[in-house]
């Protein structure tokens, strides 16, 4: 797997003409013209449905704010080819039932064209196949199980990067700089895999087995849990006896805090753990305070207000530096991971597949998958990084990339692969008599 | 490993008979299945939370306001909406706090949002080794307020006057009425106590799991077993049952498998209750 910068290429100008030729058709819409003639299109009905009550709430209701400040970026600059987006909104509830249902409203009450969700691979699969059935795109930004469609299911987009890219992160940090820095072989290093047992946790952990038993990393053990779980000494107790030199772990948001006082309690020190979702949030730091998380890495997509700019587009840089401070100015908190997704997965759809679908002249689920089916944008043309070029067969993005950041002074900075990265790794972790 | 897994599930009952207590007694004394026990909870985590944020008190210090507050809440509640449906369907009675459970879970939501809060206090971090097991001084003063708080409603009930006066309104309600006793305001005080134990509970855990609108789900699940195989109303029993079902999760986890340690619990309980209906700890429907 790449992380190399794509060198300037055919398809990274055609992006760039893209971005460009948006730019310029949302400016002539913004001063009146009507957009393109013979526009058929003139609204563009899309539903969020995320959980934005329930266990899952927190970073629900990021990525419902983040996606939300999006399409009403859009539509202040002009909306699409002069099409205005019309906003609906749907609450899962944290559950997949409630979540399917939901979308089955949003499709036959407010006629929704689009659907954006969902944040959680258990509540995208349940909304999946009512898409499916009712041919209307789910243009997922959040959840990462590679099951979340069923085989076949045309109608499915995803923007962010499956689990198989966090496994693929985690290895390759772990070849390039874990290892060296531990001075053993790759083969020789202890790798402990813990996780909640949702379609979330248990998808990252089969990718990190998988693809950790294709190169020779040794896995010493893999443990299953309970995300509700008030007490997790025992997986605990279990890591411990197994004498890990790095900790893998796929929690989300209420079990790391219990997880993390646990692991306090019991003195238990690891070279490196590598977390995710709730090891990102800001839930965490608030608990345990900077020099609680001192250390700790992270692997998702990247937190795209600490991350290098760089390299992005001009036109991604400069959109992004706005949605990041809307999005601090409105709600009070950094763009982390779960905004970032939301922000770019959005941002993907407005900006590269909607111009297409309006052009069509009509909004429908073939419309919108011939659209997508067409974009092909290099790296550095998202707000996250990576490129866009969604896949036929399963409908992911198959340029999309996980990558490892660090509890850095109380930031949690991107800091792999190199050209993402604001600061270097810290190696070793902290011990909690350092803490 | 063996000694540090039953010392977390001696935490852990400790913490699940903090919840449990409270529901029994109400069951006990009132008759009614209290399904807004743990988002009654979760209000009380909340009026920590409140007064840690607002006015920087430390978690343990807001007891008294939080204790109050929801024995207020608690009264409240029996004479303003229980006691109305008292006389009607048990599906009505049932229906009243499953939908005061939502009411609370979504006021919650609605005034602090879904975010996860936390409070801390300057033992946060400490860890003892009794017997060379790793203990957070947290968990030793949940574990300290509990047993407190099971003796101290067990004397309650036992010893003084108000106390009799609920258990002969638990046992024989009519009687009681003939005898002098004011039924209804005893079933506001029994259901006044169980809120207030409530907000023990939370004040006791608050140090140790975020706040968030559904935290007391996990705990609201678990009283019920609890209450159920200790014996529906008895106060010793869930106490008890509460100690068992938190060590056998915790070693079960440790010594065999943590997924299944749930189900492991669930699958005991229905054994037995088939051979104990009435719970492992006697009779139905007694208070302490």
């Amino acid at each position: 797997m790449s992380w190399q910068r794509a060198r300037f290429s055919r398809k990274r100008l055609g992006a760039a003409l893209a971005v460009t030729a948006l730019a310029g058709t949302l400016a002539a819409c913004s001063s009146g013209s009507g957009g393109s003639g013979g526009n058929a299109v003139s609204e563009i009905r899309i539903g969020l449905i995320f959980p934005t009550t329930g266990a899952m709430a927190p970073l629900g209701v990021q990525q419902d704010n983040a996606a939300k400040l999006v399409l009403n970026w859009a539509n202040a600059h002009g909306g699409i080819n002069g099409a205005k987006i019309k906003i609906f909104e749907a609450d899962s509830q944290s559950d997949p039932g409630t979540g399917a249902t939901a979308a089955q409203q949003l499709i036959d009450q407010d006629q929704v064209q689009i659907l954006i969700g969902s944040y959680a691979s258990g509540i995208a699969q349940a909304i999946a196949p009512v898409a499916q059935r009712n041919k209307v795109v789910l243009w997922e930004i959040g959840a990462v199980a590679p099951t979340v469609a069923q085989p076949g299911d045309h109608f499915f987009f995803r923007t962010v990067g499956a689990s198989p890219t966090y496994a693929m992160a985690d290895l390759n940090f772990l070849k390039a700089y874990l290892a060296p820095k531990l001075g053993k072989p790759l083969s020789q290093v202890r790798v402990a895999v813990a996780h909640e047992d949702g379609p979330f946790g248990t998808s990252v952990a089969d990718a990190v087995t998988t693809q950790a038993k294709a190169m020779g990393v040794n896995v010493v053990t893999d443990i299953a849990y309970s995300e509700t779980s008030p007490d997790l000494t025992p997986v605990v107790l279990k890591l411990k006896a197994a004498k890990p030199d790095v900790l893998l772990i796929t929690p989300l948001v209420a079990s790391t805090s219990v997880f993390w006082q646990n692991a306090r309690t019991q003195n238990f020190n690891v070279k490196a753990i590598i977390g995710s979702a709730g090891f990102s949030s800001s839930a965490f730091l608030q608990k345990f305070g900077a020099k609680g998380v001192q250390g700790v890495y992270d692997v998702e997509a990247p937190a795209v207000a600490n991350m290098n700019h760089a390299d992005l587009q001009p036109q991604v840089r400069s959109a992004l530096a706005t949605l990041s401070a809307s999005f601090q100015a409105k709600y009070g908190s950094p763009c982390l991971v779960h905004c970032g997704d939301a922000v770019g997965g959005t941002y993907d759809l407005v900006t590269y597949v909607l111009p297409g679908v309006v052009k069509s002249g009509s909004v429908t689920a073939d419309s919108v998958r011939a659209a997508a089916l067409k974009v092909n944008v290099a790296t550095g043309g998202t707000p996250q990084g990576f490129g866009l070029k969604l896949s036929p067969s399963t409908g992911d993005n198959s340029r999309a990339e996980s990558v490892i950041m660090q509890w850095q002074n109380g930031k949690l900075v991107v800091v792999y692969p190199q050209a993402l990265a604001s600061a270097p790794p810290v190696f070793p972790m902290p011990t909690w008599s350092q803490r | 490993m063996l000694a540090s897994a039953i010392a977390s599930g001696v935490v852990l009952g400790a913490i699940y008979a903090l919840v449990a207590v409270g529901l029994a007694l109400i069951f006990g004394v009132v008759k009614i299945i209290n399904f807004a026990q743990g988002a009654l909870l979760t209000v009380a985590l909340y009026g920590v939370y409140l007064m840690y944020s607002h006015f920087r008190i430390d978690p343990y210090l807001t007891l008294p306001a939080v204790v109050a507050g929801m024995a207020a809440l608690g009264y409240l509640i029996q004479t303003v909406l229980i006691d109305r449906v008292l006389n009607k369907e048990r599906a009505s009675q049932l229906l009243i706090t499953f939908g005061l459970a939502m009411a609370l879970q979504n006021g919650c939501l609605a005034l602090f949002g879904a975010d996860y809060h936390s409070v801390n206090t300057p033992i946060d971090s400490q860890v003892i080794h009794p017997f060379g097991v790793a203990v957070t001084v947290v968990s030793l003063v949940a574990m300290g307020g509990s047993a407190l708080s099971v003796a101290f409603l067990y004397l309650f009930l036992r010893k003084t006057r108000v106390g009799t006066a609920i258990r002969v309104v638990a046992q024989q309600p009519d009687s009681a009425e003939l005898a002098g006793i004011n039924v209804r305001r005893m079933y506001a005080l029994a259901f006044a106590l169980g809120c207030a134990l409530a907000g023990v509970a939370a004040v006791l855990i608050s140090p140790m799991y975020p706040i968030q609108p559904n935290v007391g789900d996990t705990f609201g699940i678990i009283a019920f077993i609890v209450v159920v195989l200790g014996g529906l109303g008895s106060v010793t029993g869930a106490a008890a049952s509460a100690m068992l079902i938190g060590i056998g999760q915790s070693v079960f986890a440790t010594m065999i498998n943590v997924q299944m340690s749930t189900a492991f619990v669930f699958l005991v309980f229905i054994v037995l209750m088939i051979v104990r209906p009435n719970g492992l700890f006697g009779r139905t429907e007694r208070v302490a």
